[in-house]
């Protein structure tokens, strides 16, 4: 605080002050800190409150001069961080952390910056990067909702399946503040009518967030709705102090955490991204502010330039981006960081330490097998299968291991309903599939428990699973030569990489003389060249047992099947 | 004409607490005059005039005290009470300098003696005859900007550019102060009368009179007035505050915007003060030439709000006498509105044709003098008219990067204080750019 001596205006001020703000902020929480009370019970209240305490009393000495015995809170400013980063803790995190994450927000995130509105990044979300890097085990202390003792190791983000009400409510495990969605949005409600909510930082991260999500194959509801995304867009990323002040920066900084969060989550071994997205994105702040300026009022010449400008380069990317589409370079470039990310991801989720794996041939087209080490020993295999169920692929994971038996099963991917088909994601589905081994792959279609109203995604995950068991196994004799029935022209339909795929055969004197795609949802770059080449291949040699095209695996299964269904198979 | 429309510019601004109910419904009383008047001979924007009387002389209201300039602009000075010249002085400025004035003992019992000029016959002259001889009555009648800048108003008229439309600043944003307010309510006719004057005489074909919806009497007044006259229309712009700064009313009124550092003629706009056009109809239509402006006196700090016809060279404090006095002990005396105006301490300062108005605020409503770290908080970057990041300007500002500074916008600032107001930090903002510009000036402006 310093002082100064006033002659000129303005006379008056608004009643608007920091201490004010802060605690706006605080009131907002209220809802997410009942909302965890009610959830997780009160040892998640004792974190949160216990963190915000500490970090006001580790503060004291800093601040000795603000503070009497009216006002022992100061500004609130030590309070409000110490209450968020409670809020995202792990509900079964120990005593303890509340007292090492006070010493790291006051100590190192802001007073070693020169206090109040002078450090650079979100004072709790550093404390929670330090606490991630240094204790990583304590980021799996989940508790399942209600139930304050049961511990859980998945939360939506890593399995655990949750229907998007769950996910609304908060009835789901996760950080202590973050699973509320509506329990925030109340919160930031408040915020709106006080007129503190940094509404474009928040706008430009949900939106970001959604985009990013479509681009990169995830359901964008789910990416906002699970995880933290909606604490930090809302309380963590709008901290005034650490994002830009002026209207579009602000824009500029919500959409690169957005974008940056779902980019940490999906392409990364980190299973969510929002500390690392806001503290980077904290990290630019100074340089969005310096850099993005409007131009003044009445510089009218500046401003015409500048639209111009911008709406040549609007143009210019859109259809490079419109290019990057057409010709599915976008696609495969995702899809190349994507195949990489999961096996790291699954790695450290299943195999902790190891940090080496070997593909090991697989007799199953379209089963991948990594074999992995420890310590240069064989550790298991973790196996890649996937299978259509009701709408998509249902990509799945396995891990086995030496003894070929099931350690870990998890869906990777999936585009099925997210009300009933992801429910195939919850562990009391797929815990079933534990334990089995590789000697009898068949038991686990035969043995299957179905999800009542998801029989078809049910199936398919159990199809994958027995698929990527018998990567051991060579699939069976291949079928001889066709055998057709009257001539005629037949339809059939079979399951492609991308959905459905109907064919017309023509039969002429036994043989297979011609052979229509009627229909298909194949990738023109890609997909539709090997509907051609089976088609020919059945023709040429008038036997299903032909040769996969090779990276259009799906596609070629599911002609040879359509063709299979035409001829009455 | 029916336009019920409410008009804002577009980005920025602020809405402040507007304090108007104190005075809006008290009718413009005139200061009776006191013992002794102290008239400065620089009223306006420009140079001093030397005077052209002598101690001794009987002046009467309406005399020319000074009208020669060695160089520079100007504006004639008229005596604003009848009486003898006592001498000449420095009289003490609202913003600590001093300026050159003449001391005059009124006559009470001559105050009825008035020297008035000859009214103009406008009727049947050419449009350049038209303007000629309004402005050269302007000038005789020594008019500036009443809304505050002071800008001899004969230079305004003689601008150049064409213009098409002109418009009357009745926005009035400024907190407690009504003068406008009350001059549209009670002489909405003068300021018509004045405005249609000005229209004729810079060849607009459109007049438009703008006022702020917290002045509901007034806007209903001028609507009803807009009516009888088929060029004028009343325009109600929302109550934002700076709306009655002349770029952003011609941004909100016409959607206009005039360039950096050019006028409001470069995109074809004439702006007045509303009570600047009710002199030039007294100039015009009585000969009356500018001795007396009305001046609100109000606040939590003084016991009667007013609002005064004050002769000027009454002095702040006859003023404050005449509504009571102090409400409070000590209250923080402004000149001008509180937003812009500047605080005071000698009651002694004369009153001018820049006074409109004298806030005693209460040391509650006062703003303090303590301010806290800035906490990146973008609330004076969101209200700022001139689209200026204020936190980094006085960042650099205090950092000495007057470099930066001024590339940041440090002379683009119009210093209307809105940022300051809504800091949550209390930080000194206009105080700092003023430091700036200060620093910056004697290298390149």
């Amino acid at each position: 605080m310093s002082t100064t001596v006033r002659s000129s205006g303005p006379h008056i001020e608004s009643r608007d002050t920091v201490k004010r703000a802060m605690w706006d902020v605080s009131i907002a929480l209220i809802p997410v800190i009942a909302a965890a009370g009610i959830f997780f019970g009160p040892w998640a209240l004792y974190l949160i409150f216990a963190s915000a305490f500490a970090t006001a009393i580790v503060e004291i000495p800093f601040v000795w001069k603000q503070l009497s015995w009216r006002n022992p809170l100061g500004d609130g400013s030590a309070f409000l961080a110490g209450l968020l980063f409670g809020l995202t803790l792990a509900p079964g995190s120990p005593w303890w952390i509340p007292i090492f994450g006070a010493v790291m927000i006051v100590v190192v995130a802001k007073q070693a910056f020169g206090g109040l509105g002078h450090n650079f990044f979100n004072p709790a979300l550093v404390a929670r990067a330090i606490l991630l890097a240094a204790y990583p085990g304590l980021s799996t202390g989940w508790r399942v909702p209600l139930e304050y003792d049961a511990v859980t190791t998945a939360t939506p983000l890593t399995g655990a399946g949750a229907d998007y009400l769950e996910l609304f409510l908060g009835y789901i495990p996760g950080s202590i503040g973050e699973v509320s969605a509506l329990a925030l949005l109340i919160g930031a409600a408040y915020l709106l009518v006080r007129g503190i909510l940094g509404w474009r930082v928040t706008i430009g991260y949900l939106g970001a967030a959604v985009v990013t999500a479509l681009i990169l194959g995830v359901d964008p509801l789910f990416t906002i709705l699970a995880g933290s995304i909606m604490f930090a867009a809302l309380f963590m990323a709008s901290d005034m102090v650490t994002s830009p002040v002026a209207r579009f920066p602000q824009l500029i900084y919500g959409i690169g955490c957005g974008v940056l969060t779902v980019t940490i989550r999906e392409l990364t071994i980190l299973p969510e991204g929002t500390t690392y997205a806001v503290l980077i994105m904290n990290g630019l702040t100074p340089l969005i502010n310096a850099t993005v300026v409007q131009t003044f009022f009445g510089d009218v010449v500046k401003r015409g330039r500048r639209f111009m400008v911008a709406g040549a380069s609007a143009a210019v990317l859109l259809v490079a981006v419109g290019v990057a589409f057409g010709t599915g370079a976008l696609g495969s470039f995702v899809d190349s960081f994507y195949v990489d990310g999961t096996t790291r991801q699954d790695l450290a989720l299943f195999f902790p330490g190891a940090r080496h794996v070997h593909r090991y041939d697989s007799e199953r087209d379209g089963v991948r097998v990594e074999q992995v080490f420890l310590n240069r020993e064989p550790a298991g295999y973790l196996v890649y299968a996937s299978e259509y169920g009701y709408k998509s692929r249902i990509d799945m994971v396995l891990a086995l291991d030496t003894e070929d038996r099931i350690i870990g099963i998890r869906v990777a991917d999936h585009n099925e309903s997210a009300t009933l088909g992801a429910l195939v994601r919850r562990p009391s589905f797929l815990n079933q599939f534990l334990r089995r081994t590789t000697d009898n792959p068949d038991a686990v279609v035969d043995s299957l428990d179905v999800i009542s109203g998801a029989t078809v995604s049910s199936r398919a995950v159990a199809t994958a699973v027995r698929e990527a068991l018998s990567f051991r196994v060579a699939p069976p004799a291949p079928a001889g030569r066709i055998e057709t029935g009257e001539d005629g022209e037949y339809e059939g339909t079979g399951s492609g990489y991308n959905g459905r795929i109907r064919v017309q055969v023509t039969v002429e004197g036994g043989e297979v003389t011609a052979i229509g795609i009627l229909s298909h949802s194949e990738s023109p770059d890609i997909g539709e060249p090997a509907l051609e080449r089976i088609s020919e291949a059945v023709i040429d040699r008038q036997s299903l047992d032909v040769d996969m095209v090779s990276g259009a695996t799906g596609t070629s299964r599911g002609v040879i099947g359509a063709i299979r269904n035409a001829l009455g198979d | 004409m029916d336009n019920t429309s409410i008009k804002k510019f577009p980005v920025g601004g602020t809405h402040l607490p507007e304090e108007k109910e104190l005075t809006t419904h008290v009718a413009i009383t005139p200061l009776p005059v006191p013992a002794e008047v102290l008239i400065p001979l620089k009223q306006h924007l420009g140079a001093s005039v030397e005077p052209d009387v002598k101690v001794g002389d009987r002046v009467r209201r309406g005399d020319v005290l000074g009208h020669r300039i060695q160089t520079g602009i100007r504006a004639i000075v008229h005596s604003s009470v009848t009486g003898e010249v006592l001498g000449f002085e420095d009289a003490p400025m609202p913003d600590g300098s001093t300026v050159h004035a003449v001391r005059i003992r009124p006559d009470q019992s001559a105050q009825t003696e008035e020297t008035l000029m000859k009214p103009l016959d406008l009727e049947g002259l050419s449009p350049q005859d038209y303007r000629a001889a309004v402005i050269a009555r302007v000038e005789e009648a020594g008019i500036v900007g009443l809304g505050g800048a002071t800008f001899p108003t004969h230079i305004k008229l003689g601008l150049e550019d064409p213009v098409d439309t002109v418009v009357i600043n009745g926005a009035e944003c400024e907190p407690y102060i009504t003068v406008d307010d009350r001059l549209m309510q009670e002489r909405a006719d003068a300021v018509f009368r004045g405005l249609e004057i000005v229209r004729r005489t810079v060849g607009a074909q459109r007049g438009i009179v703008a006022c702020e919806i917290n002045k509901p009497d007034a806007l209903r007044k001028i609507r009803e007035m807009a009516e009888n006259f088929p060029h004028i229309e009343a325009q109600a712009l929302d109550t934002r505050y700076p709306h009655g700064a002349e770029k952003h009313l011609i941004k909100a009124v016409l959607d206009r915007e005039v360039p950096l550092r050019a006028l409001p003629s470069s995109v074809g706009v004439l702006v007045n003060n509303v009570q600047t056009v009710i002199a030039i109809a007294e100039a015009v239509d009585t000969g009356r030439p500018l001795t007396h402006r009305v001046v609100t006196v109000s606040g939590h700090g003084v016991v009667e709000p007013k609002n005064l016809l004050v002769p000027v060279g009454a002095t702040i404090g006859d003023a404050i006498d005449f509504c009571g006095g102090d409400a409070v002990t000590d209250p923080v005396i402004v000149v001008g509105g509180p937003m812009t105006g500047l605080e005071i301490s000698n009651r002694a300062i004369p009153m001018t044709k820049a006074t409109g108005g004298i806030v005693l605020l209460t040391t509650e409503e006062h703003a303090g003098n303590v301010h806290m770290a800035c906490i990146n908080c973008g609330k004076c970057v969101e209200v700022c008219p001139m689209y200026l990041p204020p936190s980094r300007m006085t960042a650099y500002v205090n950092a000495n990067m007057l470099e930066e500074a001024t590339n940041a916008g440090l002379h683009a600032c119009i210093l209307c204080g809105a940022c300051q107001f809504v800091c949550p930090s209390k930080r000194p903002l206009v105080e700092w750019i003023k430091k700036g510009r200060s620093l910056v000036s004697p290298v390149r402006r």
